[in-house]
C-alpha cells in the first residue's frame, strides 16, 4: 500500500471513458503556502466528480486552477487535451458557478444569461432562443426582466447555472453553489443538479465540504486533505474503504483504533490498542507497525462478555434515540467513547451496564498510515524541497 | 411631537447639539438669506446697498458678458472634469488592485503636495510655463520652436490648474467604487468569454460609474468658483464664475449683483447634486471620500 496521490483507481468502465481534464503534478503555492500538493488527478467525460474536503485543504484553488484564474506554480492541466497555460479563462470550453454566484447586479436575468452569447456575438435571434432554452431548463420563466437584487437565493443560484451552461461547456465547475441555501433547498437542488448534469451530458466538478452531498451526488469523490488528494474513488468505495484516516474520520462517523501489530494468522490480523486486543483483517503486516482500524457505528457490536481475540471493555455511559435508531455510547478502559448504532426494537445495552464491544472482521477497515519518511519521498519527486519558499 | 421631544432626559442631547447648531444659523442659515434678501435690492450711489425690490439684477444676468463668462466658466469645468476622469481611473484602478504597500504609497504620493499650500503650488507652474520657464527655455535650447510659447494666461493652463488642485477628489470617490466591486464578477466575466475591454466596458465601468459621477460632481462644482485658479493660471483672461462672484463683492462693489451670482451658482449646484441622486448615486458617498 502507498499514499494515494499517484496511482488513483481508475473507474469500472474506465475503458470506454475519455480523459476530459487532466492534472499532472500540480503545485500551487501562496506565498509561503503550498495549498495544492504534488496533485495528480483525471476527470473523465460526463462524470459527477466531487471534491470533497475541510475548509482550506485546497479544493477551491483546483476549482480556480482548471477555470484559469490562478496558474499553478508547477506542473500541467489539461483540458480536452491541450495545456491551458497559454490559454485565458474566455478560450476554454469550462464554465464555472461562482460560490457567492457573481450575477451582475446591473443586469437583467435575461442580459445575466446572455452575457457569454453576446460576449461571442452570437447572432439576436439566437440568442433569443438559447435564453430561452436555458431558462425554461432551469425554470425561470417569467423572470426575465428581474434584477437580481429582486431574487431569492434558490432563483439566483438558477441563474448563475443557466448562465454558466448557455455558452455549452464540456466541463462545468462549481464552488460550493449550494453553500448558501437552507436545507430543504439544498436537498431539492442537489437532484436537480444531478438530473440537469444527466440531462446535459457533460462533465461536472463539484467543490463541496458537505460529505453527505458529496455522497449522494457524485459519480466520484477526490477527497483532499491539506492540499494533498487522499482518495479519489466512487462513493461507497470512499465509504467502506477509506484511503487514510482523515477519510475514515471525515466521512460519515466511524470508530478508529491506533493498533500494534503482533501477529497474522490465517487472513485474521491480532492487534492491540491502549484499550486492549482486537482483530482485523490480514494485510500483510510486519510485527509492531502502526495500523489503524475503523469500524462504522452501525457495524460495532457489544456484549456482556469478551468475544474471542477483543478485550475491549467499557462502561455504557447512554443510549440516545435518533428516531430511526439507536446510537449507545461506550467508554472503554482508556476513555475512549465507542458509537453503536442500533436500529430501533433491536435490544441494547442497558446504561450503567459494563459491555465488551467486537464487530465482524470483514467489517474492520484496515487504514495503513505511511509512515512520515515516505510522505516526504512522494513531495520530494515534485522537485520542490519541504520547507522551501516560493512566492 | 413638541411635547414628546421636550422632556427633561432630552436635556443633554439639546445642550450637545445647541453649539452647533447656533453655528450653522448664526455662520450660514442668516447669510445665505441675506444673501438672498440683497440679490433682489440694487446699489445707490455710494455703492451701498439700497433696499428696495428689483429684479435687475437677475435681468443682467443675460448681459452678453456675463453669458460669456458663464460659458467659458462651464467649458472650463466640464473640461477640467473630463481631464479629471481620464486621469485619476487608472491612476484609482492600480490602487485599488495593487498591494496594500504599493497602495499607501501611491497615496503619499497622491496627498503629498497637498500638505503645500494650493497658491504656492499654483505659483510653481509659472516658472514651468511662463514665457521665460524652463519648458520654453528647453523646447527652444533644443530648437523645436523659435520663440516661446504663450501657455501660461490660456484657458489650457486654468484647466491645467483645476486639474492639478482637484484631482484627488476625482481619485478618492472612483477608487472607492473599483474597491467595493466585487472581483468574482470580472472573473465571471471573463469566465463567460469576455476579453479585458467587454469585462470593462459591460461590468467594470456601469459597476464603478457611481464613484465617476460622485467624483465629476466634486470636481465639477469647485471648479466653477475656485477664482484663485484662473486668477493666477489665467491672468485675468480666462475668468470663470467665482471672478465674476469676487470682483463684484471687492472690485465693483456691487454687493447686490454678487448676491445674484452666488444664489445662481447654488442653483448651479443643487441641480448638479439632484442630477446625480436622480440616478441613483448615494449623497454619502459625495462626503465618504
Amino acid at each position: 500500500m502507498e499514499i494515494q496521490t499517484e496511482t488513483l483507481k481508475e473507474p469500472p468502465d474506465a475503458g470506454k471513458k475519455k480523459v476530459i481534464v487532466d492534472l499532472v503534478k500540480v503545485n500551487k503555492f501562496y506565498g509561503l503556502n503550498h495549498v495544492v500538493k504534488n496533485l495528480n488527478l483525471s476527470i473523465y467525460e460526463k462524470e459527477f466528480l466531487s471534491i470533497l474536503g475541510p475548509s482550506g485543504c485546497g479544493k477551491t484553488t483546483i476549482l480556480r486552477l482548471i477555470a484559469g484564474f490562478e496558474q499553478a506554480t508547477s506542473g500541467e492541466i489539461f483540458v480536452e487535451g491541450q495545456n491551458i497555460k497559454e490559454k485565458e479563462p474566455f478560450q476554454r470550453n469550462v464554465n464555472t458557478v461562482f460560490q457567492s454566484y457573481a450575477l451582475f447586479p446591473h443586469m437583467t436575468v435575461y442580459d445575466n444569461i446572455a452575457y457569454g452569447l453576446k460576449m461571442k456575438k452570437v447572432p439576436k435571434d439566437e440568442i433569443r432562443k438559447r435564453v430561452a432554452k436555458a431558462i425554461t431548463m432551469v425554470r425561470l420563466e417569467g423572470f426575465d426582466l428581474r434584477y437580481p437584487v429582486q431574487l431569492s437565493g434558490g432563483q439566483k443560484q438558477r441563474v448563475a447555472i443557466a448562465r454558466a451552461i448557455i455558452n455549452n461547456p464540456r466541463v462545468l465547475l462549481l464552488d460550493e453553489p449550494l453553500g448558501a441555501l437552507d436545507m430543504k433547498l439544498r436537498k431539492q437542488m442537489q437532484i436537480e443538479l444531478k438530473s440537469l448534469q444527466a440531462y446535459l451530458g457533460i462533465t461536472f466538478v463539484y467543490v463541496t465540504h458537505d460529505q453527505e452531498e458529496a455522497l449522494t451526488m457524485s459519480d466520484r469523490i477526490a477527497v483532499m486533505n491539506a492540499g494533498i488528494l487522499d482518495q479519489c474513488d466512487k462513493p461507497e468505495e470512499i465509504y467502506d474503504r477509506p484511503a487514510t484516516r482523515f477519510i475514515a474520520d471525515f466521512i460519515g462517523e466511524t470508530n478508529l483504533f491506533e493498533c500494534v501489530a503482533e501477529l497474522e494468522k490465517d487472513g485474521i490480523a491480532y492487534l492491540y490498542c491502549e484499550a486492549g486486543d482486537l482483530l482485523g483483517k490480514s494485510e500483510g503486516y510486519d510485527p509492531n507497525e502502526i495500523v489503524y482500524v475503523s469500524v462504522r457505528p452501525e457495524k460495532m457490536k457489544c456484549s456482556p462478555a469478551a468475544v474471542d481475540g477483543f478485550s475491549l471493555g467499557g462502561i455504557v455511559r447512554e443510549n440516545i434515540y435518533l428516531g430511526n435508531i439507536i446510537k449507545t455510547i461506550i467508554n472503554l478502559t482508556n476513555g475512549q467513547a465507542i458509537k453503536i448504532n442500533t436500529p430501533v426494537g433491536a435490544k441494547i445495552p442497558q446504561a450503567g451496564s459494563v459491555q465488551y464491544v467486537y464487530w465482524d472482521i470483514k467489517d474492520a477497515v484496515m487504514i495503513y498510515t505511511p509512515s512520515v519518511n515516505k510522505i516526504i519521498e512522494q513531495l520530494s519527486a515534485t522537485n520542490i524541497p519541504i520547507g522551501q519558499t516560493r512566492v | 411631537m413638541g411635547g414628546a421631544v421636550f422632556k427633561k432626559k432630552n436635556i443633554p442631547l439639546f445642550a450637545m447639539i445647541s453649539p452647533v447648531t447656533a453655528w450653522l444659523i448664526v455662520l450660514i442659515a442668516i447669510p445665505l438669506v441675506y444673501i438672498l434678501a440683497i440679490s433682489f435690492c440694487s446699489t445707490n450711489a455710494d455703492h451701498n446697498i439700497a433696499f428696495h425690490f428689483t429684479l435687475k439684477n437677475y435681468i443682467r444676468l443675460f448681459d452678453p458678458t456675463i453669458l460669456g463668462i458663464y460659458s467659458n466658466s462651464l467649458i472650463v469645468s466640464i473640461l477640467s472634469t473630463a481631464f479629471c476622469i481620464l486621469l485619476a481611473y487608472p491612476f484609482a484602478y492600480v490602487l485599488a488592485k495593487t498591494t496594500p504597500f504599493k497602495k499607501t504609497l501611491m497615496m503619499i504620493f497622491l496627498m503629498l503636495p497637498f500638505w503645500t499650500n494650493s497658491l504656492i503650488r499654483l505659483y510653481s507652474w509659472r516658472t514651468l510655463l511662463g514665457k521665460n520657464g524652463y519648458i520654453n527655455e528647453f523646447l527652444v535650447y533644443i530648437g523645436l520652436i523659435d520663440a516661446p510659447l504663450e501657455m501660461m494666461f490660456t484657458r489650457g493652463a486654468v484647466i491645467l490648474g483645476m486639474v492639478y488642485t482637484l484631482l484627488p477628489f476625482m481619485v478618492l470617490p472612483i477608487h472607492t467604487a473599483i474597491d467595493k466591486l466585487d472581483t468574482s464578477l470580472i472573473e465571471a466575466s471573463k469566465d463567460l468569454g469576455a476579453n479585458f475591454w467587454q469585462t470593462f466596458k459591460n461590468v467594470i465601468l456601469p459597476l464603478t460609474a457611481p464613484g465617476i459621477f460622485a467624483g465629476s460632481i466634486m470636481v465639477f462644482i469647485p471648479s466653477l468658483g475656485f477664482f484663485f485658479v484662473s486668477d493666477l493660471m489665467g491672468g485675468g483672461n480666462n475668468q470663470i464664475i467665482g471672478n465674476l462672484i469676487s470682483r463684484q463683492f471687492k472690485e465693483s462693489y456691487n454687493w447686490p449683483f454678487g448676491a445674484t451670482l452666488s444664489i445662481m451658482l447654488i442653483v448651479l449646484t443643487i441641480v448638479c447634486v439632484r442630477l446625480y441622486t436622480k440616478s441613483g448615486g448615494k449623497l454619502d458617498e459625495l462626503g465618504n471620500i
